[in-house]
């Protein structure tokens, strides 16, 4: 398997099965895992917030958004991974930061948002996957209330999969100069690849793999 | 209006509780807007960028007389008028009304900001009985935005 068709307009799916390899593009870098342990997250109560009651508010205010915070039911340990979609239950729109500073869905000018109508043109909400890596790296929530009419709640559903990983760290005490000797500028070569995510490198050192947007920061 | 119009390409939603309702806005009912004495009573206020038709409206009262309802929207005139979109509809006195979506006309309640001839697209309606502007009309709107 190459690239994982996460975004396929389709029912979500596991992106890879345990004990294979998955090649996880996260601040800046590839990093290669393999996975351990998965598991579905339903669609259900549990993975459903409201950031009205979230930020202590008794109201999302007209045409005024909840500011971003995080999602304490997103939190993951080190080690986790988890792959998600969601959307609004109720007529607001949710806006996602990768951790507090990074917008996920964003370019230069723009910050695409989800709401409740992103279902009718994507039953499967496929154009709202996200990934969580890893302790401290949570994502952030924002809702914007586009209505001239204050709301009192602002459901957001959750539903994916959660996938316990370990990280990769490829065997190069084969690498050795001509006279035996650990070679460790080509050792360094092989790391640096490794995390450019050379197709090449990879496929030696890590073998098949599945590479992963994840957080894309 | 086409059935499939609003089940197919737009989102359907009952106008949402909180809505404004009564006398210039100035009452908070959740779903019905019981009309006031004075001027037009809003039904639905159109969120930021989107548009809506009218699927439903209800209406019912108990007022000795033919109660006339006009539904439409606001204009952008110096003093606003109301901009008509349905034709008058009847309401006799405790009966329950209504119209249903293959009833009523693909009216899009839409923003439109050119001064003074423009309008703010949010439905509105006003009821009358003998000429005179009356209260305690119930009246509820079900609408399909565009978003």
């Amino acid at each position: 398997m190459e690239v994982a068709n996460i975004y396929d307009n389709g029912p979500l799916s596991l992106v890879a099965r345990i004990k294979d390899t998955i090649s996880a593009y996260t601040a800046k870098k590839w990093t290669h895992y393999q996975v351990a342990f998965a598991e579905p997250w339903p669609r259900s109560s549990p993975l459903r917030v409201d950031l009205v009651a979230l930020a202590g508010a008794t109201t999302i205010v007209a045409n005024t958004n909840i500011t971003k915070r995080l999602v304490p039911l997103l939190q993951v340990t080190d080690g986790e991974m988890l792959c998600v979609r969601f959307e609004p239950l109720d007529d607001v729109e949710g806006v996602v930061y990768e951790q507090s500073g990074t917008g996920r869905f964003n370019s230069r000018n723009n910050h695409a948002r989800v709401d409740m109508a992103t279902c009718l043109r994507d039953p499967y909400l496929a154009s709202t996957t996200f990934f969580i890596m890893g302790y401290q790296r949570d994502m952030n929530l924002e809702a914007f209330n586009p209505n001239p009419i204050a709301l009192n709640q602002a459901r957001f559903q959750f539903q994916g999969y959660r996938y316990v990983l370990d990280e990769i760290s490829p065997d190069l005490t084969g690498i050795v100069d001509q006279s035996g000797r650990a070679d460790k500028k080509k050792q360094d070569d092989i790391i640096r690849l490794l995390a450019a995510g050379d197709k090449a490198t990879v496929a030696q050192f890590i073998g098949p793999t599945t590479w992963l947007p994840a957080e894309g920061r | 209006m086409s059935y499939l119009i609003t089940q197919g390409r737009y989102a359907g939603m009952i106008a949402k509780a909180n809505n404004r309702s009564g006398a210039a806005g100035a009452a908070i009912g959740p779903g019905i807007v019981t009309s006031g004495a004075v001027g037009a009573d809003p039904i639905h206020q159109i969120p930021v960028g989107r548009s809506f038709y009218v699927t439903k409206l209800m209406w019912y009262h108990a007022l000795a007389g033919t109660v006339l309802l006009t539904f439409g929207t606001l204009s952008n005139a110096g003093v606003p008028a109301m901009v008509q979109m349905f034709p008058v509809q009847v309401a006799l006195a405790n009966v329950v009304g209504g119209r249903i979506e293959e009833e009523l006309a693909g009216v899009e309640f839409m923003l439109n900001s050119v001064p003074l001839l423009g309008w703010n697209g949010n439905l509105i309606v006003t009821a009358t009985l003998a000429g005179v502007i009356v209260a305690g009309v119930q009246i509820s709107a079900e609408v399909a935005e565009k978003l």
